[in-house]
C-alpha cells in the first residue's frame, strides 16, 4: 500500500511537469503557468491565499514539526 | 504534535482580514514601494537564503526569519492590483490551463488528505499511508535535501512574487502611465 500511496504522489508530480512542458511547447493549447498566476493575481484574496500558502509550505517544512513526535 | 493550532489560527485570521477588507470594514494602509535597488534586493535575498538553508531546523533563528519573510511577502501581496501585462494568454488556452492545474492541485490535496487520515491509525498505518510531510521530513534534515527544497520552494516564491513586486513599484510611480486590469476591461 505504501508503494501505491507514493506512486500516486509521483503521478501528480509528473502531471505537473507534463503540464508545464506541454504549455511551453504549445502555449496556444495550454497557457503557461505564469499566465494562470497572472490571471489569479488580479484579485487580492487570490494573491493573498496563494502567497500565504507558499509561505506556509516553507514554515511547515522548515520551522514547524511536520511529523508527530512519539509520546514516549 | 503538529502545529495545527498555529496553522488554523493563521489561516483563520488572514481569512477574517480578507472578509473585513472585502466588506469595506478594514482599511490597511501599507507604505508604498516606490523603488527597489536590485543590488539591495539581491543582498537581502542572499542573506535570507543562507539563513533558510543553514540555520538549525525548527530553531528560533529560522522561525524569526520565516516570520519576517512572511510579513514582508504578505505586505507585498496586499498591495495594489497588478498592472495588466501586455500579452496575457486568454481564451481557451488559459481556461484549459486553469482547469488542468486546478485538477492536479485538488487531486494532490485530496490524496494527501486521504493518506493523512488513513495514516492516523498507528505506526503501521503511517507506514502504509505516508503523508507528504512524512516522506519529506527525513530528507530535510540533510543539507542536500534542504538545498533541493530551498531551490524548489524559493524558485516558486520568486516566480510568484516578482510580477507582484514589479507591478507594485510601477503602480506607486506617479509618472508611470499604466493600465490596470479593471481599467482596461471597463
Amino acid at each position: 500500500m505504501r508503494t501505491f500511496t507514493i506512486s500516486l504522489y509521483l503521478v501528480f508530480l509528473g502531471a505537473a511537469f507534463a503540464l508545464a512542458a506541454i504549455a511551453k511547447k504549445r502555449p496556444t493549447a495550454i497557457a503557461p503557468l505564469g499566465a494562470v498566476l497572472e490571471r489569479a493575481f488580479v484579485t487580492r484574496p487570490a494573491r493573498i491565499v496563494l502567497v500565504l500558502f507558499w509561505w506556509w509550505l516553507g514554515w511547515h517544512f522548515l520551522v514547524a514539526r511536520t511529523v508527530d513526535t512519539p509520546l514516549g | 504534535m503538529r502545529g495545527v493550532v498555529f496553522d488554523a489560527s493563521l489561516f483563520f485570521v488572514v481569512a477574517l482580514l480578507l472578509v473585513l477588507d472585502d466588506v469595506g470594514a478594514l482599511r490597511v494602509v501599507l507604505p508604498r514601494v516606490r523603488w527597489f535597488d536590485p543590488i539591495v534586493v539581491a543582498w537581502v535575498a542572499s542573506c535570507v537564503g543562507l539563513l533558510l538553508v543553514f540555520a538549525p531546523r525548527h530553531g528560533a533563528v529560522l522561525g524569526a526569519t520565516m516570520l519576517l519573510l512572511g510579513l514582508a511577502v504578505l505586505g507585498v501581496a496586499w498591495g495594489p492590483r497588478p498592472i495588466l501585462p501586455s500579452a496575457v494568454a486568454r481564451g481557451h488556452a488559459l481556461g484549459r490551463a486553469i482547469a488542468w492545474w486546478t485538477a492536479v492541485v485538488v487531486a494532490t490535496c485530496l490524496w494527501e488528505l486521504a493518506a493523512f487520515i488513513w495514516g492516523r491509525g498507528g505506526e503501521a498505518a503511517t507506514q502504509a499511508h505516508p503523508a507528504i510531510s512524512d516522506l519529506l521530513d527525513p530528507a530535510l534534515d540533510s543539507l542536500p535535501g534542504r538545498l533541493l527544497f530551498f531551490a524548489a520552494w524559493g524558485g516558486l516564491g520568486v516566480a510568484m512574487l516578482k510580477p507582484i513586486l514589479e507591478s507594485s513599484v510601477e503602480a506607486a510611480a506617479p509618472s508611470t502611465k499604466r493600465v490596470s486590469r479593471g481599467e482596461a476591461t471597463a
